[in-house]
């Protein structure tokens, strides 16, 4: 670009065909540059300096060169220090970055499948669970607005693993986001888990997780659906309200053999619900059986059954298809502001043959990151993964990938 | 006016500019292509479509078609390597 006064000089690690890892520019050019280069998602962004950068892994005290995962399919290695390049220009404080890595390591394992996520037509948002106290400490939100603007740690959080799908994987339209549309969830997508009302636990709990442990689960949704019910204290009405939202056949998943979805119960349905003395597995028990549907229903609605293709609908004995597959397949989380009785869900993108959501503890302050000198200090997540953590399907396995052992 | 220093966020883009063809060889009489089609609806129907004409037109004796369980993965190594025992030409990107 003319008018920008530059020199740019190659990092001694790569190699002569690679573009200068750092640049020299006017500060007044910074946004016109990184606008122009296609580095942004739109909004304005914090200047990656060198400081900044070193400041964002030494609050993880991570290496730069530490590789966080690989995308096989794209021949992309995500290193440390390329997630903490982004994670400070989506405006991440440095105490946020153990998460930022967390959270982009899970997006990284093979079940999550992110070469396909982050290229469908169905454009998925990278979104992102925390429970536990990391989220308090951090000050996130869990409540009024949770799902929307104000909070930096949520917003900026979500911001960096999305900036780094798009500048280390590719993740950007026109290129390899094939986004039909997207949503607004793919500038951020980042909340944190409430409190559980008495009875029930934890998301990190239900996941086999300690519940001194905080977690990032990252899940590739669509947009939020906001369920409301304002006039029933009945735990059951509650629940039929949820699952009239989630077997909607206007949803790709709905009758496919099984998608995962992420529910956000709000205060006064999760209260209501736990009061009556359901637990979380009789809601996800619910909710499976009651977004059954038939084909009729699909076929009122326009929708045509797939045959001899991927998605088995064949209907089952009882003459109905499966839009959830197990209680396993239902994230139930507790946030969300008191008010009228609102509620949300977000279904993910896919049936989960060809994506799961993953989780992953978070390092607590201080811990040191394990790490094997096998292919170049990769990071161990099986440290950060609970002992029962879900096999994926095998088919779901990458020659290549060497986080692959850990599915073995 | 300040000039800073800043981290590129992207990586390098180290695919080839160009490479070259493999190397062409005569197909023996009794040839076998197989086509991957990607799993997705009415993919099968038109690959059967393009199985024909590639048969006609090509003048092999069979086109095999495999079909993928899932759009979003690939086929995995060992389904690699029996397609490519029983195959003389394989097609594996089918998009959509």
């Amino acid at each position: 670009m003319t008018g920008i006064a530059e020199h740019e000089r190659r990092s001694g690690a790569r190699s002569a065909a690679a573009p200068a890892d750092v640049i020299v520019l006017e500060e007044s050019d910074l946004q016109e540059r990184f606008h122009a280069e296609g580095w942004s998602d739109g909004l304005p962004v914090v200047a990656p300096t060198p400081d900044r950068v070193d400041a964002m892994l030494a609050a993880a005290r991570l290496d730069p060169d530490l590789v966080v995962g690989i995308v096989p399919q794209r021949d992309r290695v995500v290193t440390a220090e390329k997630v903490a390049v982004n994670a400070v220009m989506a405006g991440c404080r440095p105490e946020y970055f153990p998460l930022v890595v967390t959270a982009m390591g899970a997006i990284l394992q093979p079940a999550f499948n992110a070469h396909t996520v982050i290229t469908s037509t169905g454009g998925a948002a990278l979104c992102l669970v925390v429970s536990g106290t990391e989220a308090d400490r951090l000050g996130m939100n869990a409540a009024h607005n949770v799902l929307g603007s104000g909070n930096r740690a949520n917003a900026t959080i979500g911001r960096a693993v999305r900036l780094v799908a798009r500048n280390v994987l590719g993740a950007s339209s026109p290129g390899l986001d094939g986004s039909s549309f997207g949503h607004p969830g793919k500038y951020s997508l980042c909340i944190a888990e409430a409190p559980p009302p008495a009875g029930w636990e934890p998301l990190r709990v239900e996941l086999g997780f300690s519940a001194d442990d905080s977690t990032v689960t990252v899940a590739p949704t669509e947009g939020p659906w906001q369920i409301a019910n304002h006039l029933s204290p009945a735990a059951r009405d509650i629940l039929l309200t949820f699952a009239a939202a989630i077997r909607c056949p206007v949803t790709f998943s709905v009758g496919k053999g099984g998608h995962e979805v992420v529910v956000l119960f709000g205060p006064e349905h999760a209260q209501a619900v736990a009061a009556e003395g359901w637990t979380r597995s009789d809601v996800c028990e619910f909710l499976v059986a009651h977004t059954r549907v038939t084909p009729e229903e699909l076929a009122a609605a326009g929708v045509h059954l797939e045959v001899g293709a991927q998605h088995d609908m064949t209907p089952d004995a009882d003459g109905r298809l499966a839009t959830l597959a197990s209680p396993a397949s239902v994230y139930v989380v507790t946030c969300g502001g008191a008010g009228a009785g609102w509620s949300a869900y977000l279904p993910t993108w896919a049936p989960s043959i060809h994506a799961r959501a993953v989780t992953l503890r978070i390092p607590r302050p201080h811990e040191r990151w394990p790490c094997t000198d096998v292919h170049g200090r990769t990071i161990d997540w099986l440290v950060f993964a609970p002992p029962s953590a879900p096999q994926p399907p095998r088919r779901l396995q990458h020659v290549h990938d060497p986080t692959r052992a850990a599915f073995a | 006016m300040a000039q800073i220093t800043v981290h590129r966020p992207d990586v390098a883009d180290d695919r080839p500019q160009a490479s070259s063809l493999a190397r062409r060889v005569s197909l023996p009489a009794g040839a076998v292509l197989t086509l991957i089609e990607n799993g997705k609806p009415n993919a099968r129907a038109l690959m059967v479509k393009v199985a024909e004409g590639l048969r006609s037109r090509l003048g092999i004796a069979r086109v095999d078609i495999h079909s993928k369980p899932s759009a979003a993965s690939a086929i995995g190594p060992d389904e690699a390597k029996a397609i490519a025992a029983r195959s003389h030409l394989v097609i594996t990107g089918v998009g959509d």
